[in-house]
């Protein structure tokens, strides 16, 4: 995307917008008149806010400009999710996938171009990182979606690590749920993490949107070796977090667990983690693994998947097998990647 | 090492500054006063405000030294790193106390390392435990070879070296996953990675391709 130099609106909140408003000699309320044309209204010009006086108008255009993207390009699979790619401020690129059902369509949103965090198992690991994404470029991913107006629930589970971005995070997330913003439930929207300890504790406490945790073992040494991030913010650690705080009846903690055949699939993996979750309130969403090149992991079989959702039922854990959704045009959980649009990393190991 | 995401902080020890020193551009070795013990591939969390997130470094200095040394790049855009770069002997940082299991054992196994993910392997080699051990080292310029000359002299240690682009005695044209394309015999016992993540990656698919297991393989990714 071509940059004309003025700073987008678009991932403001309203105090951002009151800053600006207030530049632009708009009244107190003109910030949520602002919001309301972005965030309610999806204006995608600045001339289109009627209800700002033109002299207002043409001063926020001075300066500004929406900041809305369209995607570049999408592509459906044959259950009818589309994987959307959408340009960054930076000349960079992300995914995003939206994904129909017959009672709910949820959209999947990236957070940064790549990822830091090295997952042995996830194709966006491979591309390296390339950068954060702002709020703006987080909240477009949705305001700009062709099918907007048909998305039940967010997930913040595409490219990179939410929490590694937690001010542009929580920045979008508060558009998306204030009343001045999108005033969607915060019960719609789920972010994910692989467990950064000291970010989850301030998203915690900041937002009141689900949470879902990427657990995918329940030892800490088998876990090591899937996820690097274990040598740094070990199992119990995130463990003791989620423990000590107060979830309320409405919101939502739940694991993520992606099944590899011979590794993490057995009884004992049942057991241990019926030991790791006694007590807390939450579910287990298993996840088919979906082969990356160059890895050398297998998903288990359907009768060991079936398995291991009875084991954990039966043990009091909800459990619930993830549908693999889009998996022909590499949108499924782990796929989203743009590696082939980023110029070469620079030439330093 | 690690940037630690922004958080509530954690208990924060004040230490001096004893040392800062401009390795190459960009590249900073400081060493503080230790107030604890720790193991080697530890890291701390740093900050120069309490208020403020710390950000997480692997120890670069043996455990039983008394200072503790932390080795990193300047991010000009970075919360830290531009300050870090400025500080002065007698100044004061605030650390956390050590955490982290990026360990390894004595005896047969394989480093790699680039850039400042030398920091953990240079603790553990001034720990005495880099006998037996093949360590590459990759890096952006003769200077960013952090601790050569000691890895070269340690006794038991086989030390390769190697950059895309800078030229020097003994450092071997190409990235890190080249050299382990053509390591000979194939890597024996634990292998250990640490570095930026797209290294990371890159050095674990090589390692898998050269028939490396998963389960031998770990990587302390910088985030």
């Amino acid at each position: 995307m071509e940059s004309s130099g003025k700073t987008p609106l678009l991932g403001l909140t309203l105090d951002g917008l009151r800053a600006v408003a207030a530049e632009a000699g708009l009244p107190a309320f003109g910030a949520k008149q602002i919001a309301d044309w972005l965030y309610r209204k999806h204006a995608g010009d600045i001339a289109a806010m009627t209800n700002l006086s033109a002299k207002a108008r043409a001063s926020l255009a001075e300066r500004h400009e929406v900041g809305a993207v369209p995607p570049a390009r999408v592509q459906e699979s044959s259950d009818g999710t589309k994987k959307y790619l959408y340009p960054t401020l930076r000349g960079r690129f992300v995914e995003t996938a939206w994904i129909p059902e017959p009672d709910r369509s949820t959209l999947c949103v990236s957070t940064q171009v790549g990822c830091k965090m090295g997952c042995l198992f996830c194709m966006t690991a491979k591309q390296g990182f390339q950068g954060h994404l702002t709020a703006g470029e987080i909240f477009n991913q949705y305001g700009s979606l062709p099918e907007r107006d048909r998305v039940t629930n967010l997930v913040y589970m595409g490219m990179g690590e939410p929490l590694d971005n937690l001010d542009a995070v929580l920045a979008s997330l508060a558009i998306l749920t204030s009343p001045w913003g999108c005033a969607m439930s915060p019960r719609r929207i789920t972010v994910s993490t692989i467990g950064l300890v000291p970010a989850m504790k301030r998203y915690l406490a900041e937002s009141q949107c689900h949470l879902a945790v990427s657990l995918h073992s329940p030892f800490e040494e088998e876990r090591r070796r899937l996820m690097p991030i274990e040598h740094v913010h070990p199992l119990p650690e995130v463990m003791a977090t989620l423990r000590a705080h107060d979830f309320g009846l409405q919101r939502r903690v739940s694991f993520e667990y992606i099944l590899f055949r011979g590794l993490n699939d057995s009884p004992r993996h049942v057991k241990e983690l019926a030991r790791l979750l006694n007590g807390l309130r939450c579910r287990i969403n298993l996840m088919r693994f979906h082969p990356i090149p160059g890895v050398p992991l297998e998903g288990s079989d359907e009768a060991t998947v079936q398995a291991f959702q009875e084991g954990l039922n039966a043990k009091g854990i909800v459990a619930t097998v993830r549908r693999s959704r889009g998996l022909d045009i590499a949108a499924a959980c782990g796929l989203l990647s743009t590696k082939a649009l980023q110029p070469p990393p620079p030439p330093e190991y | 090492m690690t940037p630690e995401p922004a958080g509530s902080a954690p208990d924060l020890l004040p230490v001096r500054v004893r040392s800062n020193e401009r390795l190459d551009e960009g590249l900073h070795l400081v060493a503080l006063d230790r107030p604890f013990d720790f193991r080697p591939g530890q890291h701390v969390g740093l900050t120069l405000d309490p208020r403020a997130a710390p950000r997480l470094y692997s120890l670069a200095s043996g455990p039983r030294e008394e200072a503790m040394e932390i080795l990193f790049d300047v991010h000009p855009e970075g919360a830290l790193t531009p300050r870090l770069a400025g500080v002065r002997p007698g100044d004061t940082v605030w650390t956390t106390r050590p955490a982290g299991s990026f360990a390894c054992d004595p005896g047969p196994g394989l480093w790699i390392a680039g850039g400042t993910g030398i920091a953990p392997f240079a603790s553990m080699g001034r720990a005495g435990l880099a006998a037996g051990k093949t360590l590459i080292h990759g890096a952006r310029s003769v200077a960013a070879f952090h601790g050569a000359a000691a890895f070269a002299a340690a006794t038991g240690l086989v030390y390769r070296r190697c950059s895309s682009r800078a030229e020097g005695p003994d450092i071997e044209r190409g990235r890190i996953p080249d050299l382990i394309a053509r390591l000979d015999p194939r890597p024996d016992g634990p292998c250990l990675l640490c570095g930026p993540p797209e290294m990371v990656v890159a050095a674990r698919e090589a390692l898998f391709a050269r028939g490396v297991a998963a389960d031998r393989v770990r990587a302390e990714v910088y985030f």
